[in-house]
């Protein structure tokens, strides 16, 4: 049984009326904005109707490595810091933007100030007030560079100060104009907890071990290497939980993932591998989800290679996109675990338009090739192992791809993740790529984070950025640039975006692959568990059936 | 006897200092930068190099190093780059967990190796004997995640009765220590037949036997002790290599043990936690061979230090 992503979505009435808030504060001019303070009643008769659960047992990849938000610098660890801490804004449960500390926020006119009305009556887990002292420190505290882990993360990109208002209002100021300033405060990185927390024993202002923030559950224990427990907040201010406790068990290896929710040991499995998808699907236990999340997964193309010049030229690097079975890669190499990507960022995402695929049309690659002069040219190409659902598999097929249309292929060389970053990252001057495995997942779904970190010219390295194709376009920079400032969520910014997205696609800076799906593997006992639109599952409110 | 014990471990010292510098550069050459694996794929250099400076690896190589063996020489591993805590703390807590498995495996292959050792020696040429070799030829030839994975699939997947991951329930425990018994049992059965056929032949059995010993008190009382010294030997050298973590059996049943730690370690290229690991390796195998060096002289009343 295969469920969509989004289809089980249901909106929080507290969120509900933040969502309905939102929509109303893009059109309405600055300063005018008004919260609607959320009452939540509505919860109490809704929750007669749930079967409540002593235990779920999520099955995660890698170990978070901490569960204080201000630390977190992987997927899944933000997925699980978010059942405690809670961010001012969120994209969790329908994919678009909500309140959740916030009810609502305001921009000044010229987008360099954004001021956010909290949400009141909210408690930490340890009984202290959430307000604007508590907004302030949090954020100041995850810019401060004495933390024990440094992330990257938009907010601390943008933010040059946090002012206090009044006790439910505060106010961001940000070094540049940003339109999505909301969105980039969604991520999980951002979120507020107590700041007595951070020195109450067993923490430190480096590092807090027992994260104390607003969330539907409350930690219990972290077990380094081995598992995450919390519990239900019986105090929440919204909808209450269904499941009394959940534990998120660290399963490295993707068959014992795959073993465990088979036994029954756990009902929730992430990332299970590939070619088992068929056989899962089989099984009556179990429930297959194969979410389409915001990754998109490319062979990109290092558009400045001097080892092989023909790859500058646009039409043959769009040669090299006619040349692939994106459907078969799909079908037969991922087992059906993804789409093919249709446009430079994530279907998803705010901005978002949708260009291609490109067809798989062969003779039109070969002639293309022979246009350019480029028929026969040796190209190398190197992919990791495991990075990436199916990366290396997909990579020999993309090459066996390639080869018939006559180009000759050195590879697919392989190295581990932390080695091949290293070589993928190299500048232009010493890079020595060809064709390379690159994706890139954003921390929210929005135009503006895909393009401006992979593709604009200030983001080639050594600038910051992963544009690592070295695509460099002054129409798409300027695009990009003008975008930021148009008016938050508008048709102007979607169309600007969209012009960007246009050029990219005809200069084919990747092979334009796959949209990744994650799949994930639900006991069929559990109800409602969602998958967020960074592809990270979600089970804050999942019942027992 | 103390005195060798006060040289051997006067011994051990350059030997842990040439362990910490080889280790200290090679996990440097090994390409990919920690610094950037941490960032996340999303960060750009400034991140980069501020994870750099908060780490001192923007200093010159030769400065890490001295800091290194400074900081080492106070029992300070430095910080792990992953979590941001403190490597030894990092080692602390997943060190129980493969000492627990060490111990275990180490003792179920010794009890059922030596039995099936004495067995297989006092049946000598019997079916009894063929089949416990062809058992042990099998267990040091199974390779550890197709055992592990077969018990996983029997056990917990099809019968549903011992967890398939995990230390968090104590029955976790049973199939990582079977799994990692297998070779250990193998090797010691092997070694304990040798060894007791080897003394079975002996004059003084012959003599116990023709006094009227009984044939129990003959194997476990005159045997058996004469033919402990290798497989004491055995092990001490299979505990030794368990205490460095069983990588795959780990992995397998996602142990949260030395040995993931380790890999984990290095794939996020996690430099403090690694040396530390490596150090940590290199002083339980020196700590289990002078502890085999001890039992041999309680083992064997004629040796003496």
């Amino acid at each position: 049984m295969q469920t969509s992503a989004f289809a089980q979505s249901r909106l929080r009435p507290a969120a509900f009326v933040a969502a309905i808030v939102f929509s109303a504060c893009t059109a309405a001019p600055p300063g005018a904005g008004t919260s609607a303070a959320p009452t939540g009643n509505a919860t109490a008769s809704a929750a007669a109707s749930h079967k409540t659960g002593a235990l779920l047992t999520i099955t995660i990849g890698v170990d978070p490595n901490h569960v204080d938000p201000s630390l977190i610098n992987s997927g899944q660890g933000s997925n699980i810091a978010s059942y405690m801490a809670e961010t001012l804004t969120t994209f969790w449960h329908t994919g678009k933007l909500q309140g959740l500390l916030a009810t609502s926020w305001q921009p000044s006119t010229d987008l360099t100030q954004w001021t956010f009305t909290l949400r009141s009556g909210v408690k930490f887990h340890d009984g202290t007030p959430f307000n604007a002292t508590a907004v302030k420190k949090s954020i100041e505290r995850l810019l401060d560079p004495k933390l024990a882990v440094v992330t990257s993360n938009d907010v601390g990109l943008f933010v040059g100060g946090v002012d206090v208002v009044d006790d439910t209002h505060v106010t961001f100021r940000l070094k540049q104009p940003v339109h999505y300033f909301p969105e980039a405060l969604a991520n999980e990185t951002s979120a507020i907890t107590s700041p007595q927390s951070w020195t109450a024993t067993g923490n430190t202002y480096e590092q807090a071990e027992n994260v104390v923030g607003t969330g539907p559950y409350k930690l219990v224990e972290y077990v380094k290497g081995d598992h995450v427990t919390v519990v239900r907040n019986t105090e929440y201010w919204g909808e209450k939980p269904y499941y009394e406790r959940q534990t998120f068990k660290v399963i490295p290896d993707a068959a014992g993932r795959e073993t465990a929710v088979r036994s029954g040991q756990v009902d929730v499995a992430t990332l299970t591998p590939a070619p088992d998808i068929d056989s899962l699907k089989a099984d009556s236990s179990l429930q297959v989800m194969l979410p389409v999340g915001g990754r998109n997964v490319y062979m990109a193309i290092n558009t400045t290679s001097t080892t092989q010049p023909l790859l500058q030229n646009p039409i043959v690097r769009q040669a090299l996109n006619y040349a692939i079975d994106k459907d078969a890669i799909v079908k037969n190499v991922l087992f059906g675990a993804g789409q093919p990507v249709s446009s430079a960022i994530g279907s998803n995402a705010f901005g978002y338009c949708k260009q291609g695929p490109y067809p798989y049309d062969p003779e039109k690659s070969k002639q293309l090739l022979q246009q350019a002069g480029a028929a026969g040219m040796t190209v190398s190409m190197i992919s990791p192992t495991g990075r990436y659902l199916q990366d290396i598999q997909a990579a020999q097929a993309i090459a066996g791809y390639l080869t018939a249309v006559g180009i000759k292929v050195n590879g697919p060389a392989t190295a581990d993740s932390a080695a091949y970053q290293g070589m993928v990252s190299a500048p232009p001057a010493t890079s020595k790529t060809e064709l390379f495995i690159w994706s890139f997942a954003p921390d929210f779904p929005h135009a503006s984070q895909q393009l401006g970190r992979l593709l604009i010219t200030n983001s080639i390295p050594p600038k910051p950025g992963i544009n690592y194709s070295h695509y460099s376009n002054s129409t798409v920079d300027s695009l990009v640039a003008k975008a930021a400032q148009d008016a938050p969520n508008s048709q102007q910014a979607v169309d600007d975006y969209c012009a960007a997205q246009k050029q990219i696609w005809s200069d084919a800076p990747f092979i334009f692959l796959w949209e990744q799906a994650l799949p994930t593997i639900v006991s069929a006992k559990v109800l409602n568990v969602q998958v967020a639109p960074n592809a990270i599952v979600n089970a804050v409110y999942a019942e027992p059936k | 006897m103390a005195r060798f014990l006060a040289r051997r471990l006067l011994v051990a010292i350059p030997t842990l200092f040439g362990v910490a510098t080889i280790v200290f550069f090679i996990v440097r050459l090994i390409p990919g930068d920690p610094a950037r694996v941490m960032a996340g794929e999303a960060a750009g250099d400034d991140v980069v190099d501020r994870i750099r400076a908060n780490f001192g690896f923007d200093q010159p190589l030769p400065v890490q190093y001295a800091r290194f063996i400074a900081n080492l020489l106070r029992g300070d591993l430095g910080r792990s780059i992953r979590t941001g805590d403190s490597a030894v703390n990092e080692i602390v807590q997943r060190l129980p967990h493969t000492i627990e498995l060490a111990v275990l495996a180490t003792v179920l292959g010794a009890l059922i190796g030596i039995t099936f050792g004495i067995v297989a020696a006092t049946n000598r040429g019997r079916p009894i004997d063929v089949l416990v070799s062809a058992l042990s030829v099998s267990g040091m030839s199974l390779p550890t995640y197709w055992l592990g994975l077969m018990l996983v699939i029997v056990f917990a997947v099809n019968l549903r009765w011992l967890p398939a991951a995990g230390a968090e329930d104590p029955r976790g425990v049973i199939l990582p220590t079977v799994t990692l018994a297998a070779l250990s049992t193998a090797l010691i059965a092997r070694m304990s037949r040798s060894a007791m056929l080897e003394v079975l032949g002996q004059e003084y059995v012959r003599t116990a036997r023709a006094k009227g010993v009984s044939g129990a008190r003959v194997l476990l009382g005159h045997c058996l002790p004469n033919a402990l010294l290798p497989i004491v030997t055995v092990i001490a050298l299979q505990f030794g290599a368990l205490l460095g973590g069983a990588v795959l059996t780990e992995t397998i049943f996602s142990w949260p043990g030395m040995g993931r730690l380790l890999v984990d370690s290095i794939f996020a290229r996690d430099y403090p936690v690694v040396q530390g690991c490596v150090l940590l390796f290199s002083v339980g195998f020196i700590l289990v061979n002078l502890l085999a060096d001890f039992l041999y002289a309680v083992v064997d009343p004629r040796i003496r230090y």
